[in-house]
């Protein structure tokens, strides 16, 4: 069930909602939240509930343990064992089949071929960000941040919650625990009208904006060797936008529904496109899992407080390969990653010469090497990515593609939106007459849109 | 970090989101559902749509006692590819007598002899009034055949109201049977149903007269009119120049040998992996359904219409193998055979015919549309002729 579909937006949320303010006591909320959660969670595949379920018991029996274990070894052991626990599904259902392959693929190029076993594994929609939440809480609970909770309903809601289940944002324990302690006491009408702003602020830039684009764009990756030197780059800018919009509007979705349940989600995108350097982009893109990736990974290995200078590019280029494994079970993804860590490195290097550059200069250099950066995102596999390269770099005639002029209209209006307007968190969300119209208008389009069958699934949520 | 979070707002003020736009939702859930029930007429380009409405008191799935004019219709598949080029255009009539059959009144002489019972080929859409089978059969044989097509053909009991309310006592019962069904399951609600468990559970239990009373307002619900009207906004915005063509993928494009374009939906290509199979379940399908007509004086002939693509693949200006199409056709003519029905397959003669008239540019399909045209069905109505004769 996607958010920019008709069974969510006019049967799965009114009666989410409705049914959610109609019950009074905290245990009630929870519950009706959690029940709903496995019911859109299920429309996917409802066997994948029974893996989020095991996952959800064993990181609170964990909790719990850890709550009555006052020696240090005994809470080390609750948290080791669910944390491999989680890992391991995790590893087995995004990476078994990745691993052997390259395994296989390693093997061969060592003129040793081994048979592979390749099994035929479905993808739990959203386990890379559940997993990441029960970790997180197990953590956290750890190292004596959160007090892990003895209700199991109220971690099932926590783990489980629907607008932020599947694509994010990855919520840590702590930054709801205060809405979910209160749940009970939430007030309907106190974050009605941000709820609703934010949820069609982000459904236009999914619908009308990430979709417009991937219309144009999609066919021209599937033939990238005809693309002329400017089609490549309206290609890549277009996916450079359409994955921003794309996992911004969804995030904002997640954020304006978290505000109709009364839960406050954080915070995901800052205006990326905006950044000034490439350590600002990574504070502004994705935050919720920058901050987990600097949190459990970079400075446990020690982040910038090591003995030696290498040890920091050490630390940030295995954080940043991991955070591009994180994506996808592809080499592209983890070359994506560390490419992103060489910059971090490159600018930890040159930060006092880069840091003088004029604002543009700086604001533009970032933005196209994100836009590098992007292509073996997008990219299938390496030659995909090096043949978009080459005609981007190539000055070589070649087709433009259908859909241009509307692809330039589009593209205006969202580089105007993400490099110059204020982001859905920085505005204040209470609107005059006019705009509350337009976004009203923009929202029916958006309706309309989605009425014609052909809505898509949020980038995102293949990770 | 900015934060928002302790913003208090009230959602009071009518221009306020949290006012607004849930009955935004409202309004167009409700405008959604109510539109369900209006005809689709005006936004329609052909008659099928604009149609296909059960009323309570008709057996027919058309709206009753209605005439449909337009001047400018043209193909389905050109239509969902959003290929105006492609387009044949043509005026399209479409008229339905008192059952919600399209049997034009104008057309019928007394009592029939016999009943054609199929899917869209038999009703004759895209067709001329006069070029539909039973129009063509009619006119051929000099009886009257009443034209009993759904978009289903007529479960057993429908059938046999139907009979009884045009007065057939004793006659023939064609039964149209497109190719592509073969990769269907015979109908619920008979012996040998299929459609899963469940299903055919509920419609045993239920009985036939509920099969189709409960099946035709599911329908109904199913189409939406602000879907038609989004959807026709798409394919204007999607004119390759300001937006490509993303329903050009839901259609194959090809040229004939004569350089004509002909338009096909990728489902006309399929074949069942188990032609045999097929043909011994439909067999015994068909075997049944003769057995229970034959109680009431009826008699089964089974017509195997072929799918475009298994006459005109191999015409194509980069033929396409249509073996296992033609050995389905055939096996389920040998099966059915077999089951002791009546059974005549157009696919022989149709292949015949088609490379000769190619080079006169006459089609016996439609070339952006998956039905047959009136050529088809004067060759269709010759063949059923021949066999009713003898």
């Amino acid at each position: 069930m996607l958010f920019n579909s008709l069974v969510f937006l006019f049967l799965f949320l009114p009666v989410a909602y409705f049914g959610f303010w109609r019950l009074h006591t905290k245990n009630q909320r929870y519950i009706w939240l959690t029940v709903a959660s496995y019911i859109f969670y299920g429309t996917w595949n409802y066997k994948f509930c029974a893996l989020m379920a095991f996952s959800t018991a064993v990181s609170y029996f964990a909790g719990v343990g850890m709550l009555g274990a006052a020696e240090p070894r005994r809470r080390k052991l609750f948290l080791i064992i669910p944390v491999t626990v989680d890992l391991a599904l995790l590893g087995f259902f995004k990476y078994f089949n990745f691993t052997v392959s390259t395994f296989a693929q390693i093997s061969s190029w060592l003129h040793v071929p081994v048979h592979a076993p390749s099994l035929d594994i479905i993808l739990p929609v959203g386990i890379s960000f559940y997993t990441f939440h029960t970790i997180s809480y197990m953590v956290d609970a750890y190292r004596g941040v959160i007090t892990p909770t003895r209700n199991f309903w109220e971690f099932s809601c926590y783990v489980s919650l629907f607008s932020q289940l599947v694509a994010g944002p990855i919520v840590r324990f702590r930054q709801v625990e205060g809405d979910l302690e209160n749940l009970d006491q939430a007030d309907r009408r106190r974050w009605l009208n941000i709820g609703w702003s934010f949820f069609a602020i982000g459904m236009m830039k999914k619908v009308l904006l990430a979709d417009t684009i991937a219309a144009v764009i999609n066919p021209a990756w599937k033939n990238v060797a005809h693309l002329s030197t400017l089609g490549a780059w309206l290609c890549v800018l277009g996916y450079t936008y359409q994955i921003y919009f794309d996992f911004s509007g969804y995030s904002d979705m997640a954020v304006g529904l978290g505000y109709l349940f009364g839960i406050r989600l954080p915070q995901n995108f800052n205006s990326p496109y905006k950044a000034l350097n490439i350590s600002d982009f990574w504070h502004r893109w994705h935050i919720s899992l920058s901050t987990c990736l600097r949190d459990y990974l970079y400075i446990p290995l020690g982040g910038s407080r090591v003995s030696a200078t290498w040890l920091v590019y050490r630390n940030l280029l295995i954080t940043m390969l991991l955070g591009g494994l994180w994506h996808g079970a592809n080499w592209t993804f983890v070359f994506w990653g560390a490419y992103h860590g060489v910059l971090l490195c490159f600018y930890r290097l040159f930060r006092n010469s880069w840091d003088r550059l004029p604002d543009i200069l700086r604001a533009t250099g970032t933005f196209l090497l994100v836009v590098v950066g992007w292509v073996f995102f997008r990219s299938e596999n390496f030659s995909m990515a090096a043949a978009m390269l080459a005609r981007m770099f190539s000055f070589s005639a070649g087709d433009l593609f259908p859909g241009l002029a509307g692809l330039l209209v589009v593209l205006l209006i969202s580089a105007c939106v993400a490099h110059f307007a204020p982001n859905t968190f920085e505005i204040r969300h209470v609107w005059k007459p006019w705009i509350v119209a337009g976004l009203c208008a923009g929202y029916s389009a958006a309706l309309l849109a989605i009425a014609s069958g052909q809505q898509s699934p949020f980038l995102y949520f293949q990770f | 970090m900015p934060q928002v979070h302790d913003e208090m707002t009230q959602a009071r003020e009518t221009w306020s989101t949290g006012w607004l736009l849930p009955r935004v939702m409202l309004c167009f859930f409700v405008l959604d559902l109510a539109l369900r029930f209006v005809p689709l007429g005006p936004l329609a380009f052909r008659a099928w749509e604009a149609m296909l409405r059960h009323y309570p008191n008709a057996i027919g799935p058309f709206i009753p006692n209605k005439h449909y004019h337009r001047d400018v219709s043209y193909g389905g598949v050109a239509s969902i590819g959003n290929l105006p080029a492609l387009r044949h255009t043509h005026p399209a009539d479409f008229t339905t007598d008192a059952l919600g059959f399209h049997d034009p009144p104008a057309l019928s002489r007394g009592n029939p002899v016999g009943i054609v019972i199929g899917d869209s080929f038999a009703v004759g859409s895209e067709l001329r009034e006069d070029e539909s089978l039973t129009a063509q059969l009619t006119r051929r044989s000099g009886a009257y055949f009443y034209n009993a097509g759904a978009p289903q053909p007529l479960h057993l009991r429908s059938l046999e109201q139907v009979a009884q309310r045009i007065g057939l006592r004793r006659g023939y019962v064609i039964f149209e049977y497109l190719e592509s069904r073969a990769l269907e399951d015979p109908p619920a609600a008979t012996p040998d149903g299929g459609g899963g468990k469940i299903q055919t559970a509920i419609f045993r239990a239920l009985g036939p007269d509920w099969t189709d009373r409960l099946g035709t307002p599911l329908n109904q619900l199913h189409a939406s009119p602000l879907e038609v009207v989004s959807i026709k906004v798409e394919k204007r915005l999607q004119n390759n120049s300001l937006l490509p063509n993303s329903f050009s993928r839901f259609v194959i494009e090809e040229k004939l040998r004569n350089g004509e374009p002909i338009v096909f939906l990728p489902e006309e290509f399929r074949s069942p992996a188990d032609p045999r199979k097929v043909a011994d379940r439909w067999a015994r399908y068909f075997g049944w359904y003769a057995d229970s007509l034959r109680k009431d004086g009826l008699q089964l002939i089974v017509f195997l219409v072929p799918n475009r693509p298994t006459i005109y693949g191999p015409l194509l200006a980069y033929p396409r193998d249509v073996s296992r199409a033609v050995s389905t056709l055939a096996e389920l003519e040998a099966g059915v055979r077999r089951a002791g029905v009546e059974v005549v397959s157009l696919e022989p003669r149709f292949s015949n015919e088609a490379p000769s008239m190619l080079a006169e540019r006459k089609y016996l399909y439609l070339l952006d549309d998956t039905h047959w045209s009136g050529t088809g069905t004067a060759i269709a109505a010759d063949e059923l002729f021949h066999l009713i004769q003898h």
